[in-house]
């Protein structure tokens, strides 16, 4: 299991709340890709959770930048809310947080 | 630092048995070599005990073993890509070389500061003298840093070049370095994140500015998610040269675009940049100057160079070739045409590394030390085993005994699976010998030929280390005294070789070494001269043909009529007698004249603990090593007052009253006291000979953990240690090998 | 969470000391003597980096590394060969199976740090 949609995504009115799993790394790129095209297809708001990841690499922040980028492409809106020191040191290693919309923690 | 000395420290230790395991397993090879010279395996072996010492001396940073070894192996790569073939010339060398490598890491690990001596520095010379001749049959390699060197310089020439060209060009006003790298798809898949290369690059400098570019990321549904496709530029203060910035990257050169460009590089610089980059050149551009690698103003001026009568493709191709040849360089390439071993033959090699993987056992490297504290132990736990027994007797209690005799039935299996744990095989001793054979008889003029018998006989570790040099004498001598030089030989009418077989095996509780040559013999004659010459025997002495064989054991005794360098050095073979008494062994010798010489080696297999037959004579206990007993016999007055044999079966057999030996009062007198008793003959064989050992009363089986006799104990006769049993009491263990010369 | 790093070396002495100076960067780390005993380690065990000798008994690095990658939880292992081959060809074989690191022999400690440390973090 690796994006798990929250029990309350549908209370927000369309809006998919997608809380990642510790692994984002290339051992779990293609499943990771799977779910996300899943919900991709179903939802035009996301929410995306990264607070528990614990491993990424290279594939999963490219997963995140391919997401952002249809989405903008296909007018869908991806947001990112909560994300891990893992992910915040290699958004800032590739310089990259600026791709990204972010949601200000409540 | 002091950590990593810590481990270089302890990794010495284990270098120092690896080492020299290795160096034995490579004489081994070696010789076996002489025998089967197109073996493939053995070459392929041969080359990887050498390698394997290189690489280790290497991490220690012995360099000398380094620098020699390089050569040797060279050479024993040359062997396995069959460039050049063994002959009696190259295998001398390898074998000299094998001893110099043996030389200098012993001093290495001696002493690693102290420049090698001079004997041993010329030695080394010389070999590599020799060993280069082998090379130079092929070009040999430049090394590693010449080769990078020499490529490196290419690239700074075509950049004089380039710039020759151009002396209009402008220079850029950043002081940053500027990297452009493109990953090719697969570098994911193969496990390198360029994640982890950028955060390596921030040891080598600071990343000023880092632009992620994601031109080529497709969307969500036609990503693979297992591929590559993000680009980076990256400003960089660094005062790390152009090489050291590229060595970033060495693990994906082969699998990405790199384009380095250095502080304040030529405008025209960048605009091959631009156009060489997959992005559109606006877009590249515009990321150039919003990373700080250019100003705006600077960005339309190399926008303008593509005007310039430069063919862009051609450099960029060029630029292309010099970054293969910092690969290569890095990679320390020369390029071999060789093809890559193609899919069968992985799938032969495949099948048969799982035939080896079932044989194959894999070991645990202890500590002698830990093993004999572990013997020792296991000693005291059967000790313990045996008064728990006991104890447990007394009581009755048909549970308790149950149980007990389960723990002991334990104990009894611990015992053996602890003392197997320190046997091994002799074989690695006796291939030892090859070497010696080889040498020796090259250095006498004679043909000889080793045999080996039984190499996987096993035996205790400490009885293998203390039984090496009595065999190395024996060998020695019989070389020396016993094989007679070739012509001598044939003038004989026997083969030109002689042979010399070394056997093992087991019997009886014991292990049995014979080493038998078909040489000269020995000369009863001369013997019986020198012993008189040397005031060993008298003149009028009458001795068996037996007792004249044994003779050359006595002390003092030398019948080499000139000193060899081999043998004759004054270590004589009462030396080799007495290490093997001090193993509780024996040695005995048979020879016939003209027809050669076998001297018979008996040995325990361990010298810790044996099973043993407990016996009572009078009021003490003594323990007859089981192995050694044959049965029990009753023995009636009438027939014990005969005299001294009784008929076995048939068979003669001589006895003694242990109590007579002993000396045992008790014993004596209740024999006197009682007349009409029976007595019971423990009949024990040893070396083929039987006799019996009349006893009081038989106890029964006992394990038996020998402790050694105190000095003053030593020269007992008849006893060869001491145990403790269950009950405490101390009981004498039997030297049965010593009591049988007695009465035989 | 400690990266785990497996070595396999059929000289003890390398191989010691590769685990001493790995594990003071606090890497956990795996090791095996010969690519028979390394596959059999590698039984699922997550391991970050596999760095092997080319040159040992039973089995070759080469074929390791051929092994390694054809099981899905050793796909994507980085893994780096130990080379002191004075050709190319073991390098070209060893990339070609997969091995797209290297570092020639011998070495010291930290020139393997610094190779290891471009591949993965502790």
């Amino acid at each position: 299991m690796s994006f798990t949609k929250r029990e309350d995504s549908n209370q927000k009115k369309g809006i998919c709340v997608l809380d990642a799993s510790p692994d984002m790394t290339i051992y779990c790129a293609a499943n990771n890709l799977a779910e996300i095209k899943g919900y991709y297809a179903e939802f035009n708001h996301f929410e995306l959770n990264l607070s528990d990841v614990e491993e990424i690499d290279s594939s999963g922040i490219q997963l995140l930048l391919a997401l952002k980028q249809s989405a903008t492409k296909d007018g869908k809106q991806v947001f990112l809310n909560a994300i891990s020191n893992p992910v915040a040191e290699v958004m800032d290693v590739l310089n990259i947080r600026s791709h990204f919309d972010w949601i200000q923690p409540e | 630092m002091n950590d990593e000395t810590d481990y270089l420290a302890e990794g010495r230790q284990v270098f120092v048995e690896e080492s020299s395991e290795l160096l034995q397993q490579a004489e081994y090879i070696l010789l076996k070599l002489e025998d089967e010279p197109d073996n493939d395996e053995l070459i392929n072996d041969l080359f990887r005990t050498i390698h394997t010492i290189k690489g280790s001396a290497g991490l220690f940073g012995f360099d000398d073993v380094v620098a020699f070894t390089h050569v040797a192996e060279s050479v024993m790569d040359q062997l396995r890509d069959k460039e050049i073939f063994l002959n009696d010339d190259l295998m001398g060398l390898l074998l000299d070389s094998r001893d110099q490598i043996s030389q200098l890491v012993a001093h290495a690990l001696d002493n690693a500061e102290v420049p090698i001596g001079d004997s041993l520095r010329e030695t080394g010379e010389e070999l590599l003298k020799n060993l280069h001749q082998y090379l130079d049959i092929k070009t040999p390699n430049s090394s590693i840093v010449i080769t990078a060197e020499s490529e490196l310089k290419v690239l700074t020439e075509s950049e004089i070049a380039l710039e020759l060209t151009e002396p209009e060009s402008e220079k850029v006003t950043n002081d940053y370095w500027h990297i452009s790298i493109r990953f090719n798809r697969n570098v994911l898949a193969n496990g390198m994140d360029p994640l982890s290369f950028f955060r390596y690059l921030e040891t080598v400098g600071d990343i000023i500015n880092m632009t992620t570019l994601t031109t080529d990321l497709p969307s969500l549904n036609d990503i693979n998610p297992e591929e590559s496709y993000l680009g980076f530029e990256i400003s960089l203060a660094s005062t790390a040269s152009k090489e050291a910035i590229a060595e970033v990257f060495e693990f994906v050169l082969a699998d990405c675009q790199l384009q380095i460009l250095s502080p304040r590089s030529k405008l025209s610089d960048y605009t091959q940049l631009i156009y060489a980059l997959p992005e559109e050149n606006i877009a590249i551009g515009e990321t150039l100057v919003a990373s700080g690698a250019l100003t705006e103003d600077e960005l339309l001026k190399a926008l303008e160079y593509q005007n310039v009568d430069i063919d862009k493709q051609t450099i960029v191709t060029e630029e292309n070739i010099t970054l293969d040849k910092i690969t290569n360089a890095l990679m320390d390439d020369v390029i071999i045409d060789k093809n890559i071993v193609d899919a069968s033959n992985v799938d032969t090699a495949l099948d048969k590394q799982k035939q080896v993987k079932e044989v194959e056992q894999q070991s645990v490297r202890v500590n002698a030390e830990k093993l004999g504290d572990l013997i020792n132990l296991v000693g005291e736990l059967v000790i313990s085993s045996a008064h728990t027994e006991l104890k447990a007797k007394q009581t009755e209690q048909a549970e308790l005994l149950e149980t007990v005799e389960n723990l002991t039935r334990l104990v009894e299996e611990i015992r053996d699976a602890t003392l197997s744990l320190r046997m091994v095989q002799i074989g690695d001793t006796f291939n030892r010998f090859k070497r010696v054979v080889r040498d020796l008889s090259k250095d006498m003029g004679k043909k000889i030929d080793l045999q080996i018998v039984g190499g996987d006989t096993e035996l205790d570790k400490t009885v293998v280390e203390k039984i090496s040099d009595p065999l190395m004498h024996l060998i020695r001598n019989s070389l020396d005294h016993g094989i007679e030089k070739p012509n001598i030989r044939t003038a004989n009418g026997k083969s030109e070789t002689a042979t010399v077989k070394l056997e093992a095996y087991h019997d009886s509780g014991s292990i049995v070494i014979e080493i038998t040559d078909d040489g000269a013999g020995l000369n009863p004659e001369i013997l019986t001269a020198k012993a008189i010459e040397n005031g060993i025997i008298s003149a009028n002495q009458q001795l068996t043909l037996p007792e004249i064989h044994r003779l050359i054991f006595a002390p003092g005794f030398s019948t080499a009529k000139e000193i060899t360098n081999i043998s004759g050095r004054g270590v004589g073979m009462d030396v080799v007698n007495k290490n093997i008494d001090a193993l509780r062994g024996q040695i005995s010798v048979n020879s016939e004249l003209g027809e050669g010489t076998s001297f018979t080696i008996r040995l325990p297999l361990t010298l810790a603990i044996i099973d043993g037959f407990q016996v009572q004579v009078g009021q003490s206990s003594y323990v007859i090593p089981l192995d050694l007993v044959e049965e029990c016999i009753a023995l009636d007055e009438q027939q014990a007052k005969k005299g001294e044999y009784i008929n076995l079966r048939g068979e003669v057999m001589p006895y003694i009253h242990l109590s007579e030996i002993f000396n045992d009062e008790d014993s004596l007198n209740s024999t006197l006291d009682k007349p009409g008793r029976r007595y019971n003959i423990v009949v024990v064989e040893y070396a083929g000979q039987k006799a019996g050992l009349v006893v009081d009363e038989l106890l029964g089986e006992h394990q038996t953990v020998i402790k050694p006799l105190g000095k003053v104990f030593q020269n007992l006769k008849g006893i060869s240690g001491a145990t403790i049993l269950g009950s405490g009491e101390v009981a004498m263990i039997i030297d049965v090998p010593s009591l049988i010369r007695r009465v035989v | 969470m400690a990266k785990t790093i497996m070595i396999v070396d059929d000289s003890a002495s390398i191989r010691k000391v590769v685990r001493l100076t790995l594990e003071s960067q606090g890497f956990d780390v795996i090791d095996a003597a010969d690519g028979v005993e390394a596959l059999k380690k590698l039984n699922g065990v997550k391991i970050h980096l596999l760095i092997t000798d080319v040159n040992m008994p039973n089995m070759d690095g080469i074929t390791l590394v051929q092994e390694a990658k054809k099981l899905p939880a050793y796909k994507f292992t980085p893994m780096m060969m130990l080379t002191t081959e004075a050709g190319d060809e073991k390098k070209m074989q060893g990339r070609a199976a997969g091995a797209k690191a290297w570092l020639v022999k011998p070495f010291q400690p930290p020139i393997l740090l610094n190779a290891v440390s471009k591949l993965i973090l502790p």
